[in-house]
């Protein structure tokens, strides 16, 4: 019987260790026991594995990065998977979500409790119109409808279908435009984005602490905010918030 | 309830350090290798509907880690052809043949594999997953999983001076 070493290195690796490979085991095992320079083989394929155990193994040990904490964390709180693997937390989430009269999406409950959990993160992936909120160079930032109404939006109006609410707009001490808001959905979001380059950076973000008011007059005030929220605007405030006219100029000047 | 959420959200935390130990062996450079594990973690949430529930997330964040470091060599490639018209894999594929008998480092030998080989290399022997699973990961067939792995073995036995293993 002849055999190959990439048989002889499968069976170093544990891959003929399956039931079906009984008889193709045993038939190696008795070459082996017959021939030392197989052995030998087998031996040094094994002894080679474990030193690669080792490669780069300091990478297991070091701190992991912030930025890719989080950025892991914006992902893992997307993942359908909670969904499916977490059947506990998905009929937690639903009883949690459940309102007498009122249909809600499972998923938004979910990841607003996810949100929770994590203190900062992601949510409402599903929301019509693509995702609003996305990664770039590891920094969440607003997308789809959210950017649109970031842009678009003034505070205290809503147009009909709009997904969040405008609250306080500011400059920062950074010069740069920042807009407080609250996402609608079955668990509102708060967060509070920036504007840099062509972007909102999203800065802070929470689950709001109470739904915004239907009322399409309604203007959020900083002080119903939740207080990361709100603590992040009082950091980067310069000077008073706009009032209706400087927002609108602010529209006008695209931010910038 | 917030405990097993918050075990889902550490699962993939959790790889971190694994997905990091990766990308080290495909840029052989610790902050290289973790702006690849960033590209990759934004490419998955840009990707994340294309997720079924099953799938291994270490094998499919190896995979994402991967297209986007093949992404990133092609890239490289074009750039540097300018300069240097010689695929850089036969380079290295030539050097790993002419090398010299001489002990390198487990490290430095494993830098010399060509770049599928020293990949079929991290998934088997350092991220320890099953031919199939890394076969899925790379999209090849388990064959050509199983031959890139045992050229890079041979080779690396080569390098580091058991030279009668090298034979294959």
């Amino acid at each position: 019987m002849s055999i190959s070493d990439e048989e002889l290195m499968a069976y170093a690796d544990g891959e003929l260790d399956g039931a079906q490979f009984v008889s193709r085991r045993a038939a190696l095992e008795a070459a082996l026991q017959a021939d030392p320079e197989l052995a030998r083989r087998v031996a040094e394929h094994r002894q080679l594995r474990e030193q690669l155990g080792t490669l780069h193994a300091e990478a297991l040990e070091e701190p992991v990065p912030e930025r890719l904490l989080t950025a892991a964390r914006a992902v893992s709180a997307a993942l359908p998977s909670a969904t499916v693997t977490d059947l506990a937390a998905v009929r937690a989430a639903r009883a949690a979500a459940a309102r007498p009269g009122r249909r809600v999406p499972v998923w938004s409950a979910l990841a607003a409790s996810v949100l929770i959990a994590a203190g900062v993160g992601y949510f409402a992936f599903l929301q019509h119109g693509g995702n609003p909120l996305a990664l770039k160079n590891g920094e969440l930032v607003a997308r789809a409808a959210l950017d649109r109404a970031l842009n678009q939006q003034l505070a205290g109006t809503a147009p009909i279908g709009a997904v969040a609410q405008m609250g306080v707009s500011f400059r920062a001490k950074t010069g740069a435009y920042c807009r407080s808001f609250v996402l609608k959905q079955a668990h509102p979001v708060a967060g509070l984005a920036c504007h840099q380059g062509p972007d909102w950076i999203i800065k802070a973000l929470a689950p709001s602490l109470s739904a915004p008011s239907s009322a399409d007059t309604y203007r959020l005030a900083a002080s119903e905010l939740p207080p990361t929220v709100r603590s992040k605007i009082e950091e980067l405030i310069a000077g008073d918030p706009l009032d209706a006219a400087a927002e609108a100029q602010a529209r006008q000047a695209q931010w910038r | 309830m917030e405990s097993s959420l918050k075990v889902l959200q550490d699962q993939l935390v959790a790889l971190l350090p694994r997905l990091r130990r990766f990308a080290r062996s495909l840029t052989h450079h610790a902050a290289d290798a973790d702006d690849l594990v960033q590209l990759a973690l934004e490419r998955a949430l840009q990707k994340i509907d294309q997720w079924r529930a099953g799938t291994r997330l270490d094998s499919w964040m190896f995979g994402i880690i991967h297209h986007a470091w093949i992404d990133e060599i092609r890239a490289r490639r074009r750039r540097d052809r300018v300069l240097a018209p010689q695929e850089a894999g036969d380079q290295i594929a030539d050097a790993a043949s002419e090398a010299p008998i001489q002990r390198l480092s487990l490290e430095a030998a494993f830098a010399q594999l060509p770049e599928e080989q020293r990949i079929a290399v991290s998934l088997v022997l350092v991220e320890g997953l099953a031919y199939k699973e890394a076969a899925a990961v790379l999209d090849v067939p388990i064959g050509t999983l199983t031959s890139r792995l045992a050229r890079g073995r041979a080779t690396l036995s080569t390098l580091l001076g058991g030279a009668e293993g090298a034979k294959s």
